[in-house]
């Protein structure tokens, strides 16, 4: 468990052999190259496939292909001829359907444009053939923007008149007449007033009324043609997807293979290229390479843990059960090549905070069923996680006597006297009740076992802090530092004193226990820089005055002493949704009316536990999947882990990136 | 601060937000044609609304134009029905300064006997707040008679003898009718500023207005030494009477300069500063001295008319802008020349 071992593999043969060599990386998907740093012997050559690459997925987008990963082995294409001469193919078989399809989404457009003028004439009972038959007179149709209406007053003696048919806010619709010999100082006159013409398409003739119906006709003509041509487009793009999705996942490979070799150094007609690879996968890449070509030379250098440069990418390698955590540790970081990987850690106890939140046996299983589902059916990494957390969640079930919200069947701990004593006794004087009937009744305890999550939680978060500083060679940091043992001391002392205090009644906030215990932690973290210096033996590279020295350190002392406390009272959320969790059943209970132990079961009782049930894993879960997130972000990883690694991408193709 | 005042800032500042942003002058000057800058603008926040029954297919030059005046003025409008109180004494200014520029196209156009283009181009929005009939104005058969028709109007102290004498003289100095209507514009504002406003928003009101006024005394400066060649001694005579920083002397250092450079340096020294690279350009240069200021009055001041004034002057820059990338598409000029003729 923990981090892969890797290696920096390194490669080196004839230039001829490169591309067949980035390819078995490729293909292997254990190799992450790295960048090369040095220009090729050719740099200014040109990715032959990027152009046709870039027509193809333009066509993809026409032909509304979505580029999908699929075989493409079996395709018969090598060459930049042979994707020119597929796309030419292809490519005239659309174009001749799409320009039909344009021509008719024109006609259309001016059809519908036609019919919206025509609709303003409607009750014109001259038709347009005898109209437009005038010899000596010439109409326009359109409409006019109707703030300009008051100008044609100024043109009141131009000869030509406006015969407005429809007033709207923005626009008059109607037509100008005017002399013939006048036509043209007319048009000019009326399209500088904003006069949108129209034409009428030959055929319609009649009057505005029998046009429109013509019209409509018409229309739902050239429908039917689109409607056709649409569907031969679809029928092309059906009978065309598998092999075009092919040629562009096969166009796609070889394009990303050849700008992989812009990585590759290149001098006297041998390559170059280097990068990492898990150390139990070298051998095997090794391999591959080498049966490409005897002349191909590898070498393996296995990364020092305590020595890695910056750069070198992280693998996780987690076992069955903590695997799916792994998700988390993404989230907020991958550890650095060498560091701890929280995985397990983060795993067992999101689990156990999950479990005490939800518990719950009965939606404890259906969630474990329904992560087992989704496991099964989808890719979610949420899904292996919810089948991990159904178990813990019907363990607290167990805990709580919860089944379905059901507390009778089970007998909860709070009921089981033996135990409870037990609890009772730890908690000491803290009033926790000896007899609770329900849940509520021993919230104190339940509050009062959240804050010892928290502060065991806490402790073991500052321990392994303590430890990877010390691992590290870091002996000031695990010494002097807030999380390291001057603050577990502090924090061990305070909490033990108030406990006694509280619980037990013992005074433990003697002068002795205060200022060994207290205070000189608190003054070794404030003197944290100097002393690791001192221990270290190195200077510090920074000058400070002492007004900065004291001002800094004491307020970052503060907020420490602030972040214990809140650090702590965060973990009363834990108690808070078990309490929650317990009222929201209550209710539904209560809605089923099943609070009566006599009361019968109907069928209305089950349909208001299911549907309650339902609703409840629903909110709750989420809430309850959150907040213990947020405790391991906030409470936990920061008191210990920093998250800067890289993750390991092998190289590859990806098809959804733009390039 | 009253809570009217504090709105009329915050939508003022809205409004300033939905301006066109160097990425949109840049896409809307890389296009080439009216139809294709209309259909861009069309997707704008600011000009949806009034270009929403655009037909770009079919919108020509003028009318597009229109509309964009259009949609600007409805902003002024909006403020107008929003605020009681600054925003509306401040519309009649606006209406005043629209009003003034179609009188002296109006006489332009009956001088030159070219109403027909002027009737055109008239905004009719305007007719309505005019004070006067300016389609009466347009219709007019000589100067005469457009001197009638701006009788009982303040234009017609202004220029009415002006439009007199151009008939006796048979030339009309559109130049001197210019700078009188202007003139009395300023000098009604500034005294509406010195009458309605007190202490430090008066204070921001005058400098705003006199700034406006010595950038536009440095481009008259500049086309009457340069281009018409007027005599120094007479340059005096054809600036707007109220001066800000324009003292005689640098009137006089400002007519001999040649160039946008110089001038730049010299109109630094006012405290007339330009963050960029001067351009070539004087009326450019004075518009952008401008445009920076506006933007930081804008953002800074706490007076709602010093904002309000901001906005009215950054709008009207913006549909400059727009029109000049329009009429730069027309007479095919590459995006990067109309870029640079742009005040951004």
């Amino acid at each position: 468990m923990g981090i892969e071992k890797m290696s920096m593999l390194s490669a080196e043969g004839p230039i001829g052999q490169l591309d067949a060599a980035l390819i078995a990386c490729c293909e292997s998907g254990q190799f992450q190259i790295s960048s090369g740093g040095a220009a090729l012997s050719n740099p200014g050559e040109q990715n032959p496939y990027s152009g046709i690459y870039a027509k193809i997925r333009d066509m993809a987008a026409d032909l509304k292909i979505e580029a999908e990963y699929c075989d493409f082995k079996y395709l018969p294409y090598e060459s930049t001829d042979d994707f020119e001469h597929y796309f030419e193919d292809i490519s005239r078989r659309y174009e001749e359907l799409n320009e039909k399809y344009d021509e008719v989404k024109r006609r259309l457009e001016e059809h519908k444009s036609t019919e919206s003028y025509l609709e303003h004439m409607v009750g014109m009972d001259v038709s347009f053939r005898d109209l437009f038959a005038m010899k000596y007179v010439k109409l326009r149709i359109g409409r006019l923007p109707a703030e300009n209406e008051r100008k044609l007053e100024y043109y009141a003696e131009k000869c030509f008149a406006f015969i407005p048919f429809e007033r709207r806010p923005d626009f008059i619709y109607g037509i100008y007449l005017t002399p013939t010999n006048l036509s043209g100082f007319a048009d000019e006159v009326m399209i500088s007033l904003g006069f949108e013409r129209t034409r009428l398409p030959d055929y319609l003739q009649e009057d505005p009324e029998t046009a429109e119906k013509r019209l409509a006709e018409q229309v739902a003509k050239e429908e039917k043609e689109k409607e056709h041509i649409e569907q031969e487009l679809a029928y092309l793009t059906n009978d065309l997807s598998s092999d075009f999705r092919a040629v562009m996942c096969k166009l796609k490979y070889k394009s990303d293979c050849f700008e992989l070799r812009k990585k590759a150094i290149i001098s006297d007609d041998r390559f170059s290229f280097s990068g990492y690879c898990p150390t139990r996968e070298c051998k095997k890449l090794e391999t591959a390479l080498g049966a490409i070509s005897e002349n191909i030379k590898c070498v393996e250098v296995p990364i020092d843990k305590k020595n890695a440069p910056a750069e070198v990418p992280i693998k996780l390698k987690n076992n069955f059960i903590t695997r799916p955590f792994e998700m988390f540790v993404k989230m907020y970081g991958l550890p650095t090549y060498g560091a701890f990987d929280p995985t397990p850690y983060v795993a067992f106890t999101y689990m156990i905070l999950f479990g005490v939140m939800f518990g719950d046996v009965g939606q404890g299983f259906l969630v474990f069923l329904l992560g087992l589902l989704l496991t099964r059916l989808t890719k979610n990494g949420l899904a292996p996680i919810m089948a991990r957390l159904g178990i813990f969640s019907m363990a607290g079930g167990c805990i709580y006597g919860s089944v379905f919200g059901i507390e009778t069947i089970i007998k909860p701990i709070y009921h089981r006297e033996n135990i409870w004593k037990g609890v009772c006794k730890m908690f000491g004087n803290l009033g926790v009740s000896e007899h609770p009937e329900s849940i509520f009744q021993a919230a104190t305890a339940v509050l009062l076992f959240s804050l010892m999550i928290g502060v065991i939680l806490i402790l073991i978060s500052m321990i392994f802090n303590m430890v990877l500083n010390f691992r590290n060679g870091r002996i000031g940091e695990g010494l002097f530092a807030v999380n390291g043992a001057a603050g577990i001391v502090f924090y061990v002392a305070l909490v033990a004193g108030a406990a006694g205090q509280l619980m037990y009644g013992i005074p433990l906030f003697s002068a002795p226990y205060v200022i060994c215990l207290i205070v000189l932690p608190v003054v070794l973290i404030f003197f944290k820089e100097p002393l690791s210096n001192l221990i270290s033996g190195k200077r510090s590279e920074e000058k400070h005055s002492v007004g900065n020295f004291i001002i800094e350190n004491f307020i970052e002392l503060f907020e420490s002493a602030i972040s214990f406390l809140s650090n702590t009272m965060s973990y009363l959320r834990v108690g808070g949704f078990v309490l929650s969790h317990a009222g929201f059943m209550l209710v539904v209970s209560q809605l089923a009316g099943t609070t009566d132990p006599s009361a019968p079961v109907t069928v209305k009782t089950v349909i208001t536990y299911i549907i309650g049930n339902i609703l409840v894993m629903g909110i709750e879960g989420l809430l309850v999947g959150i907040q213990a997130l947020r405790l391991e972000f906030y409470e936990i990883f920061s008191r210990f882990y920093d998250g800067n690694g890289k993750s390991f991408t092998p190289t590859g193709v990806d098809l959804n990136s733009e390039n | 601060m009253s809570f009217s005042s504090n709105s009329v800032i915050a939508k003022a500042r809205a409004v300033f937000g939905r301006s066109l942003t160097a990425e949109d002058y840049a896409r809307l000057s890389s296009k080439e044609s009216v139809a294709d800058v209309c259909a861009e603008l069309k997707r704008l926040p600011r000009y949806e609304k009034a270009l929403a029954s655009a037909n770009p297919q079919t919108i020509y030059r003028g009318q597009l134009e229109g509309l964009l005046r259009r949609a600007v003025f409805d902003i002024f409008e909006s403020f107008r029905k929003f605020d009681f109180t600054e925003s509306k004494g401040f519309f009649k200014y606006i209406v005043m300064r629209l009003e003034i520029e179609q009188i002296l196209l109006a006489i332009q156009s009956v001088a030159g006997g070219a109403s027909d283009a002027y009737i055109a181009a008239l905004p009719m929005f305007l007719t309505d707040f005019a004070q006067i009939d300016l389609m009466a104005l347009g219709r007019s058969r000589n100067l005469v008679e457009a001197s009638e028709m701006l009788r009982g109007s303040v234009y017609s102290k202004a220029i009415g003898e002006l439009l007199v004498s151009a008939v006796e003289t048979g030339k009309l100095d559109i130049g001197e009718c210019e700078r009188r209507l202007y003139t009395q514009y300023y000098m009604r504002m500034l005294k509406a500023v010195d009458s309605e406003y007190k202490g430090s928003e008066q204070k921001e009101l005058r400098r705003l207005i006199l700034r406006s006024i010595d950038m536009e005394n440095v481009v008259t400066l500049y086309r009457y030494s340069r281009i018409f060649k007027t005599d120094s001694e007479e340059l005096p005579e054809k600036l707007i009477h109220f001066k800000y920083r324009l003292s005689e002397e640098v009137i006089e250092r400002l007519a001999g300069y040649g160039d946008a450079g110089k001038i730049a340096a010299e109109l630094s020294k006012l405290g007339y500063r330009l963050d960029s690279e001067p351009p070539k350009d004087v009326e450019l240069l004075t518009e952008r001295i401008s445009l920076d200021f506006l933007k930081k009055t804008l953002r800074l001041s706490r007076s709602s008319s010093v904002v309000y004034f901001a906005l009215t002057e950054c709008l009207e820059i913006e549909l400059k802008n727009i029109i000049t990338i329009i009429e730069g598409i027309r007479y095919g000029l590459e995006g990067a020349a109309i870029l640079d003729m742009l005040v951004t």
